[in-house]
């Protein structure tokens, strides 16, 4: 909502200066009554539904209006050859008042003191992300850093030559097949596949019984409710996620240039470095990010294949919002993380500028 | 024949060879902990051994084929095993005890099992429905407009992505709590659709913005209106991608475990909600009974409509964007 109003109130620039003036001054005062109705729904009185409606109502009505102080502030051009910007209404107003607002809630309750059993006063407090940063739970987050960035780095040696050999040797014919492959798997219940490693995993499976004939472990199998067991549960399903827009890439290489370089003399090693690598980068990052953010949020796997003995900070985020009610302390752990994860977004979109430019896409 | 043997020693290669870096790996983190044994040594070197001498003898597009077998393998091999464990007669669902049916049964008698897959079942069909309406008008409306105005777009759209899930469940748990919102299928919907509706947004307008402009102004310059060029020229050949973002938000919505964890209140269990309940509190093979009967519901399903549009392909392969436009230029 603020995002698209101040978009509204910014838009008329090249407007004379007292039409932007009345302009800017009518956006204010539409945010303002868009925020006083935000705050106040809640006490309407109104049922579900009704709600619901007037939160995806307001926004479409004040965008409206909006356009239309823009159009009698005559700084507005639109093009009129595509479809109405009208069509993007539904969406916008849903982002709004669906995510938007609630992330604005989430911001309210990190810097506010906590009242009781699940309840806050608004205020501006920093002491939840004092307490947030407790040692306890850097060391919680730190643990999940480290298995996050290891389980990427298993998922990069696992699926790179997994998407390389579907991209260049796979028999042209059957790639869809082997592609949809590595899809099937997520039509399985994402939790069933999960518990299956406890099966898998556990010292009674013939897994465990194998390994010790095989002299390969000297005692049953005692992985379950480690870090290991998470480890293997994130890899597992996190790969395809990876896997699917590396191919996108790696479709799209000449593998003339590869050959035209052995030819010349590189190794098959320097061939890949050189190019194969490179040319697949944009795709190598994006699915790196693709698998590390959800796994640094991550707080089912461990939930299942940790079994309450090993936390990832999700699982802290998770328990001080279900079980302990502390919704303040949990909005500002929310906040911290999202913030730490943002330093990854902004490299990613570094990287993938950058290579973009180099390369050319 | 020699043609299967030389696949299996491809394969056995690529064993190999995994199993030596494992080896070598194993190695070197004992080493890094001061315990070396004997067995240890003979592994490393075995380990150096398979990882110099396979490289050698098994050609690298083989090798890599050998080792894409055992990728598959690790992808299927649990699926397999929940399929195999839904046979089992026992109660513990670790060790089998014989083959049985009786699960098949239970599930399907289970009230709970039942009713949860349902409420899955209406969240994800609704979700997708809406996520599918909003996203592709939004790709249609954000196509063509100024940088100005898309720019701002994008960045909303890229936040519903890449924030983290479990932020968003837990601001939405907020928001519905202090709106006096009732948590339940409704709010479920809510938190799903919000990421729903970005996912087919983006791969709507790649679609639309790969397939170009011309065709569309064709349609209007010969006269159609707005309404008629995007009913016979553009939905057409937009369609692909729209089933596409479709089944996508089903899917997730159907699967999610982290919002639905968070919005559902009390008694709304989903079928993901019910299995991470029966984790915490007592599994039985019921719920592997469940999940074999949905994949094979599935795979049927998706067989199925495989072998009618691969079907459709044949006797008809005008269909598509070519055959409004034909009847478009003839009116």
């Amino acid at each position: 909502m603020a995002v698209a109003e101040a978009t509204r109130a910014a838009a008329p620039a090249a407007a004379p200066p007292r039409g932007r003036a009345v302009g800017a001054l009518a956006g204010l005062l539409l945010l303002a009554a868009a925020v006083g109705i935000y705050t106040q729904i809640g006490n309407l009185g109104l049922g579900l539904a009704p709600s619901v409606a007037l939160l995806l109502i307001a926004v479409p009505v004040f965008l409206a209006a909006g356009a239309a102080i823009r159009r009698a502030t005559r700084s507005d051009k639109v093009d009129h050859t595509g479809y109405p910007f009208q069509l993007a209404y539904p969406s916008l107003a849903f982002y709004c008042a669906f995510f938007i607002v609630p992330l604005g809630f989430l911001v309210l309750f990190a810097v506010a003191t906590p009242v009781g059993f699940g309840g806050v006063e608004y205020g501006f407090d920093l002491s939840n992300f004092e307490a947030g940063l407790d040692s306890l739970y850097v060391e919680t987050f730190l643990r999940t850093l480290r298995t996050a960035a290891f389980g990427t780095l298993l998922i990069v040696l696992v699926g790179y030559p997994l998407a390389y050999w579907i991209a260049r040797y796979a028999p042209a014919n059957r790639r869809g097949l082997f592609l949809a492959l590595i899809i099937v798997p997520f039509w399985t219940s994402f939790l069933i596949r999960t518990y299956s490693f406890l099966i898998v995993l556990s010292p009674e499976f013939f897994l465990s019984d194998w390994l010790q004939s095989l002299r390969l472990t000297s005692a049953p199998l005692d992985v379950l409710y480690t870090t290991t067991a998470i480890q293997v549960g994130l890899v597992y399903n996190y790969l395809p996620l990876f896997v699917l827009p590396l191919y996108a890439t790696l479709e799209r290489m000449d593998w003339r240039l590869v050959d035209a370089a052995t030819d010349l003399g590189a190794s098959q090693w320097a061939a890949f470095r050189q190019i194969t690598l490179r040319l697949t980068a944009p795709g190598l990052i994006t699915g790196t990010l693709l698998v590390f953010i959800p796994m640094m949020g991550e707080y089912v796997i461990p939930l299942v294949l940790g079994g309450g003995r090993v936390d990832f900070i999700g699982n802290v985020i998770q328990r001080l919002f279900l079980e302990a009610q502390d919704y303040a302390l949990g909005s500002a752990l929310a906040l911290l993380v999202m913030g730490s994860l943002s330093f990854f977004v902004a490299l990613y979109l570094y990287l993938s500028t950058r290579t973009e430019q180099e390369y050319g896409g | 024949m020699a043609e299967l043997g030389r696949r299996l020693g491809a394969f056995a290669g690529a064993l190999c060879f995994v199993l030596g870096l494992v080896a070598v790996v194993a190695f070197l983190l004992a080493l890094g902990s001061g315990e070396i044994s004997g067995r240890g040594l003979v592994a490393l070197v075995l380990g150096v051994a398979a990882i110099v001498l396979v490289p050698r003898l098994v050609s690298i597009p083989r090798l890599l084929g050998g080792y894409s077998a055992l990728v598959y393998g690790f992808l299927f091999a649990p699926i397999l095993v929940v399929v195999i464990f839904a046979f089992n007669a026992g109660d513990n669902v670790a060790s089998f005890a014989g083959f049985s049916t009786k699960w098949f049964a239970r599930a399907l008698e289970d009230e709970s099992i039942t009713s949860s897959i349902t409420r899955s079942l209406q969240i994800a069909a609704a979700s997708a429905v809406i996520a599918t309406v909003f996203g592709t008008a939004a790709a249609l409306a954000l196509s063509r407009v100024s940088r100005r105005v898309r720019n701002p777009f994008d960045v909303l759209v890229f936040l519903t992505l890449v924030v983290p899930e479990l932020v968003i469940a837990v601001s939405a748990l907020i928001f519905f709590v202090n709106l006096g919102f009732e948590l339940g299928l409704v709010t479920m919907f809510i938190g799903h659709t919000v990421f729903n509706a970005s996912l087919v947004l983006l791969v709507v307008r790649s679609r639309f913005v790969s397939m170009g402009s011309t065709l569309q102004e064709a349609s209007m310059d010969l006269g159609a209106s707005a309404l008629a060029t995007f009913r016979q020229v553009t939905f057409p050949r937009l369609a692909p991608a729209i089933v596409a973002g479709a089944m996508l938000s089903f899917t997730f919505s159907f699967d999610d475990v982290v919002i639905s964890n968070f919005t559902a209140g009390a008694g709304n269990d989903t079928w993901p909600l019910r299995i991470l309940s029966g984790i915490r509190f007592g599994l039985r093979p019921d719920l592997n009974a469940a999940a074999t009967m949905m994949l094979a519901v599935t795979l049927l399903g998706l067989g199925g409509a495989a072998v009618i549009m691969r079907r459709a392909a044949r006797t008809d392969p005008g269909t598509g964007g070519g055959f409004g436009l034909t009847r478009e230029t003839r009116g």
